[in-house]
């Protein structure tokens, strides 16, 4: 290596290491929990934590004055938790509906949510409404 | 029709594979008879494409609910303009897009080299016709295009009413060109290997599929983020779903490989960079399909899971180990004859920015994939969600969008001290006026002070550099400035095509750093009653509701928009219902937004139309987002950057042809 390398190689491992510690930071910060309803369960309160599962039929309650949504989530295992999201719900919001909420489950059991996702609308239906076709 | 489709797909599948036997075995032979018929049979591949295609469109426009694809993408109602879009509406048609668009660029770029790089031809012809047998191996086995359902619905399901916008229709098929078009450099990179001609030819006869390619994936990427934008509803352009990120990913590394190749052509370094470059590039477009439809990382987008993903992933572990191999094999040849000179030259900085996009397509990659990754490292799933995408990037879109102030004005080789002084004397100067002036103008936070005033440098630097060429091309030839300057991008369309793509990314970071100023706020409203939003104020008149279609519910609300005590109109964001039938009737209703957006370089006024409640109330959310308008006028500005780097440029073949020569000689 001559001298210019060198000081290159330097240069690079600075940045790299750069690189590095923002990533590491990142999701030090900002990782969260992905649990399914029943883990979550078993796994008690917790605070920084992703759920995915499905809103469960006949629990959907909208308080449209105040923008708060409650509804129970549910997965395969039956296992189903109490969600509350105040915000606007979204547009493909509805009854057995695949969701992911992030927030914090608290002592009494309760998921307040800071983030509601629906499954987005793709054009990749495919697999799903072939079978329900069948 | 459907049979000629089917049997098309299934001729493909042989005649791709014989392409692939004939090319190789011509090529080991030395038997150009093989080889051409090898060429040949690509080209019939993309006429049996065509025709595959033919098929579909018939299908799709003759509404033959019978094909499980027109049934799951249109209805009776749909209008021709979106029936035929919806040929891309799902992953079927997607797939024989896809391939078909493949055999396109192929024999596109096997005529363009019908009279030179003999020798990488036959490997080029491998390497697609390789890549066109996944395409038809999944298209007649795991996927099949024309699948039939077992009865005659009298209607389809229809499409889904998100995609009906003019953004979602033209933003897949620019996403796969970009995609598609990777594979042309990839595939003459591959046969520059297998044939151990390793100079510049392969990276100077791609070049121009390369900047198509890249632009086409900025295209793409914009159109999406501009539809999310104005359809989602939600207020953004981009959230770091893994989906976008899949077309993020290409997009970095190829951006890292349209620099490094120019260090190749002109100093004859970075081989082995290069050529890995451009195979990670290849394999990013390959993995953002195998992550979507594999199912292995969830998003926010429901792709069917399916075993298409099973089948790229096998073909992306493949071409992985290929192309190590290859690169492992040919490293005795790409060996350079020459180093870095030294840290202060052209060449250092670029390769600073290699690293930097590389760095940053290998965060978003851990990040996307973190899920997967902590699983097996800690047995937990743990996701990372948009604030860990928004702190990594940051630092590092700006550190590259210093570097493309700071490269271009660094020379070749070895720059001098007092060179690089004097040419970054003028723009510093300038940008410690535009810093003050910003600051003057309110910007006082620091992130955007500083990513504004590296704007202002980045400006400075391509305005700088712009006038002292037109100033002594216009001392020389005896020429006013505006035509030295009109002469000076002519003759050098590549350079001054560059920088045109630069402002653009100076205008899309203007557009980034609006968003450090965003502001939103939400109410239930009673007619009457305002909200405030940033300088807007927002009165709550009316809603009307229609029936415009048999299927659709149409709800308008009005507000009176007002900013400083002015009126400057209405506002009327619309949520309307959309009923989706089945075949068996059964009837879904599917609720979107149609937002209101007013707009202006200064700020977007964003208002979206949530929902009528029963107590007769409206909620609405409005977002004040600064600066998005630059963001589009950045992606227009690369547009016309890109096609000026394309453009056919007579000295530059010139050169070209001579180097062939002595290549050759």
């Amino acid at each position: 290596m001559n001298k210019a390398q060198k000081k290159f190689a330097v240069g690079a491992a600075i940045l790299v290491a750069a690189i590095g510690y923002l990533i590491f930071t990142g999701v030090q910060a900002s990782g969260t929990y992905y649990y399914t309803v029943a883990e979550a369960l078993a796994m008690g309160p917790r605070s920084s934590l992703r759920l995915e599962g499905k809103v469960a039929p006949g629990t959907i309650q909208a308080d449209t004055a105040s923008l708060t949504l409650k509804f129970n989530i549910t997965d395969a295992s039956q296992a189903s938790l109490p969600v509350v999201y105040k915000g606007v719900t979204p547009d493909m919001f509805q009854e057995n509906l695949d969701v992911v909420v992030e927030g914090a489950l608290d002592q009494s059991g309760q998921f307040t949510a800071t983030r509601l996702l629906t499954s987005c609308p793709s054009k990749y239906e495919a697999a799903g409404q072939a079978t329900k076709a069948n | 029709m459907n049979e000629i489709g089917e049997y098309s797909l299934l001729l493909a599948l042989t005649v791709t594979l014989y392409a692939m036997g004939a090319a190789l075995l011509g090529a080991r032979l030395s038997h150009p008879r093989m080889i051409a018929s090898g060429e040949y049979a690509l080209a019939v591949t993309f006429g049996l494409h065509t025709l595959a295609s033919i098929a579909l469109l018939y299908a799709l426009l003759t509404r033959d609910f019978s094909l499980e694809y027109v049934y799951s993408y249109t209805n009776q109602e749909l209008g021709k303009f979106y029936t035929a879009s919806a040929f891309w509406a799902g992953q079927k048609g997607s797939l024989l897009l896809w391939a078909w668009m493949l055999g396109l660029f192929s024999i596109i770029a096997l005529w363009q080299n019908r009279r030179q790089n003999r020798g990488l031809m036959p490997w080029v012809v491998v390497i697609l016709a390789a890549t066109l047998s996944l395409f038809n191996f999944i298209m007649v086995f795991a996927s099949p295009v024309f699948e039939r359902l077992p009865f005659m619905p009298h209607d389809g399901h229809g499409l889904n009413p998100m995609l009906q916008n003019p953004g979602m229709i033209f933003h897949p098929p620019t996403l796969y060109v970009g995609f598609v078009a990777f594979a042309i450099p990839f595939a003459f990179a591959m046969a520059a290997l297998i044939s151990g001609s390793l100079g510049d030819i392969w990276i100077r006869t791609t070049r121009r599929w390369t900047i198509f390619a890249w632009l086409f994936l900025t295209f793409g990427n914009l159109l999406g983020a501009n539809w999310a934008y104005v359809e989602l509803g939600w207020g953004g352009y981009w959230a770091w779903d893994p989906v976008e990120n899949a077309s993020f990913l290409p997009w970095l590394t190829g951006t890292a490989f349209l620099h490094s190749v120019m260090i190749q052509e002109k100093k004859d370094m970075l081989k082995v960079w290069n050529v890995t470059l451009i195979s990670i590039t290849f394999a990013l477009t390959i993995f953002g399909t195998f992550i979507t439809r594999s199912g292995l990382i969830s998003s926010v987008h429901s792709f069917g899971e399916s075993t298409v993903g099973t089948y790229f992933g096998v073909f992306l572990v493949a071409l992985i180990l290929f192309s190590t191999a290859l690169i492992v094999w040919r490293l005795p040849l790409l060996r350079s004859a020459n180093s870095l000179d030294a840290l202060l030259s052209r060449e250092a900085s670029f390769m600073f920015n290699n690293l930097v996009l590389v760095g940053a397509a290998f965060a978003v990659l851990w990040g996307t994939t973190f899920p997967m990754i902590s699983e097996v490292l800690r047995g937990q799933k743990i996701t990372v969600g948009p604030p860990f995408f928004n702190q990594v990037m940051t630092p590092i879109g700006l550190i590259l969008l210093l570097l493309t102030g700071i490269c271009p004005l660094i020379a070749w080789r070895k720059a001098s001290w007092g060179n690089t002084k004097k040419n970054f004397l003028a723009p510093f100067a300038l940008t410690l006026g535009g810093a003050a002036s910003l600051f003057m103008m309110g910007f006082r936070d620091p992130l955007p002070l500083i990513s504004l005033t590296i704007c202002v440098f980045v400006a400075s630097t391509i305005g700088m550099d712009l006038l002292r060429g037109g100033l002594a091309r216009s001392a020389g030839a005896g020429e006013s400035v505006p035509v030295a300057l009109i002469n000076l991008v002519r003759r050098n369309k590549r350079r001054y095509g560059g920088y045109l793509i630069h402002i653009g990314v100076i205008c899309a970071f203007v557009g980034f750093t609006g968003a450090y100023y965003n502001q939103e706020t939400e109410a239930a409203l009673k007619p009457g009653e305002k909200i405030s939003v940033g300088e807007y104020t927002l009165t709550f008149h009316s809603v009307k509701a229609e029936k415009p279609k048999q299927t659709l519910d149409k709800l308008t609300a009005t507000l009176l928009v007002e900013k400083d005590g002015e009126k400057l109109g209405y506002a009327t964001p619309e949520r309307n219902t959309y009923y989706m039938k089945d075949w068996r009737g059964e009837v879904t209703p599917q609720p979107t937004s149609e937002v209101a957006i007013r707009t202006t370089y200064k700020e977007d006024l964003y208002v979206i139309f949530a929902s009528l409640n029963e107590d007769g109330t409206v909620t609405i959310k409005a977002h004040v987002n600064p600066l998005v308008k630059w963001l589009w006028l950045g992606g227009a500005l690369m547009g016309v950057g890109g096609i000026v780097a394309m453009w056919p440029d007579r000295r530059e073949r010139k050169r070209f042809e001579a180097r062939h020569a002595a290549a050759a000689a």
